[in-house]
């Protein structure tokens, strides 16, 4: 309000609302207040607004945390690379066009389900990673016929793979399971010819225990890239090319990454296989100052049913 | 680079600089509402992981301030609107819910409280912000990042329906 104002009703209780509620302002309104000790209407607004301000106002400049700011800060930090660190380990966001969000939704809560279920399953009859917050290995030094897929893993892995398919409109070119990630890969368009699919059980040995195991269902002919987390606390990027014939070609490139930097490569490898079902092939080795990596590719091939 | 591009360690360094610069901005925030320190830490936890989970939603890396402070703000209201409805269960607790409030009318507080929670967004947050927290007009517009005759004019009508509401009571008592 400007010093020069007319004092009407309207504009003081206009001011009184736009004041700070100080002792300052209170002084600076001095004006309001010699025409609010004549005004009952005015007078009665300033007595609201003061028992607004009584029972609503501010805290006490003083007030922190209970063990200070510093430590609350810290907690804030600590919280949020928990956070941050548990989403990167368990639950990797599928790269997935944004007019299938809803469709993933769905489909996302099946495959979880399904990845639970088939490594629940699976696990009695092979040697598995043993995840406890990310940090226990495993020594259990697997032998081939282990890591090798059961006529029962396979139908098993089908018919998941048929019912993730059938959620996503038939567009799902590769699907992903495992005791701690669930991942698919969508087409851009309903693959027509996906009779043919292609198993791959991925395998990492650090020193002869295995650290991360997952499978891999990519319909033969289609490019899967994928991450898989690994129990030292690191995660495994592949891309992972195949051809559509008899005896298919793997192309694979995986990096090692560290867990809070997926910017930054640890090691890579790149090479390229031919698969015969039943094959566990050994893809490489990425030889880190932590230790050495092994990847192991166990290969299978089933056929799908006919998209409908 | 919005949420839906950005990959997680920008979003992981975008919440850990608003904690290092706006921590105390937050709790005093949540503490302004609650009076109680313990439960304004949570809260600014709580709206810390909000902002992680639906990072894929905000769509400006740059109004992740006032997107925290609102997610504060709003949830502090819950808590105390909750709080308010225990106290009605739990008559015994009333008593040293008002001694723990204190000021002149201890059980006006929770009515305006619940005011609050029925006021729109924008002139909610305008006028916990001025009222409870104590910040200047400026200080709230760019915070929300309006102008401050935008402030004053929701300050306004906050203000004026927290008086209706007011009256209202002391017609009824």
């Amino acid at each position: 309000m400007m010093p020069h104002e007319p004092l009407t009703c309207d504009a003081i209780q206009t001011a009184l609302l736009e004041t700070d509620w100080d002792q300052g302002q209170r002084d600076r309104f001095a004006r309001i207040l010699a025409h609010a000790a004549d005004c009952p209407a005015c007078r009665k607004a300033l007595a609201d607004y003061d028992r607004l301000r009584a029972t609503i106002g501010m805290p006490s400049e003083s007030a922190e945390p209970a063990l200070g700011w510093d430590a609350f800060q810290h907690r804030l930090a600590d919280y949020l690379e928990e956070t941050a660190a548990q989403t990167a380990a368990w639950q990797p966001r599928p790269r997935i066009l944004p007019f299938l969000r809803i469709a993933a939704l769905a489909a996302s809560v099946a495959l979880a389900a399904i990845g639970w279920g088939l490594y629940a399953r699976s696990a009695g009859s092979r040697p598995v990673a043993t995840v406890s917050g990310m940090t226990t290995e495993t020594p259990t030094n697997p032998s081939s016929a282990n890591l090798r897929f059961t006529d029962q893993e396979i139908a098993q892995q089908v018919r998941a793979f048929d019912q993730v398919s059938a959620s996503f409109d038939e567009r799902a070119s590769w699907m992903l399971t495992g005791e701690h990630t669930s991942d698919v890969g969508l087409a851009p368009a309903p693959l027509t010819m996906r009779t043919r699919l292609l198993l791959l059980r991925l395998t990492v040995l650090k020193n002869d225990a295995i650290v991360s195991n997952a499978d891999l269902v990519v319909v033969a002919g289609q490019t899967a890239e994928l991450t898989v987390p690994i129990t030292s606390g690191h995660n495994l990027r592949y891309h992972i090319g195949t051809t559509a014939g008899d005896n298919p070609r793997l192309s694979l490139w995986a990096e090692l990454l560290k867990l809070n930097q997926p910017s930054e490569a640890l090691a890579a490898i790149a090479t390229s296989l031919q698969a015969r079902p039943g094959d566990v092939l050994n893809a490489g080795q990425m030889v880190t100052s932590a230790g050495e990596y092994q990847i192991k590719i166990a290969f299978s091939r089933a056929s799908s049913a006919e998209p409908k | 680079m919005n949420g839906r591009e950005a990959p997680d360690i920008y979003w992981k360094s975008l919440l850990a600089e608003q904690i290092a610069r706006h921590s105390r901005l937050f709790f005093r925030l949540a503490y302004g509402v609650l009076r109680d320190a313990h439960a304004a830490e949570d809260v600014c936890q709580q709206a810390l992981l909000k902002a992680w989970q639906q990072r894929d939603s905000i769509r400006d890396a740059g109004a992740l301030r006032p997107w925290i402070a609102r997610v504060v703000v709003n949830e502090s209201l819950r808590i105390a609107r909750r709080r308010k409805t225990e106290q009605k269960v739990h008559a015994d607790c009333r008593q040293q819910a008002e001694m723990h409030h204190g000021g002149p009318e201890p059980l006006l507080r929770p009515v305006v409280e619940e005011a609050l929670t029925q006021l729109a967004e924008p002139v909610r947050l305008v006028v916990v912000l001025r009222t409870m927290n104590g910040l200047k007009g400026n200080e709230v517009a760019d915070l929300l990042g309006c102008s401050a005759s935008e402030v004053s004019r929701r300050l306004h009508e906050g203000l004026s329906r927290l008086r209706e509401l007011l009256i209202d009571v002391q017609v009824e008592a």
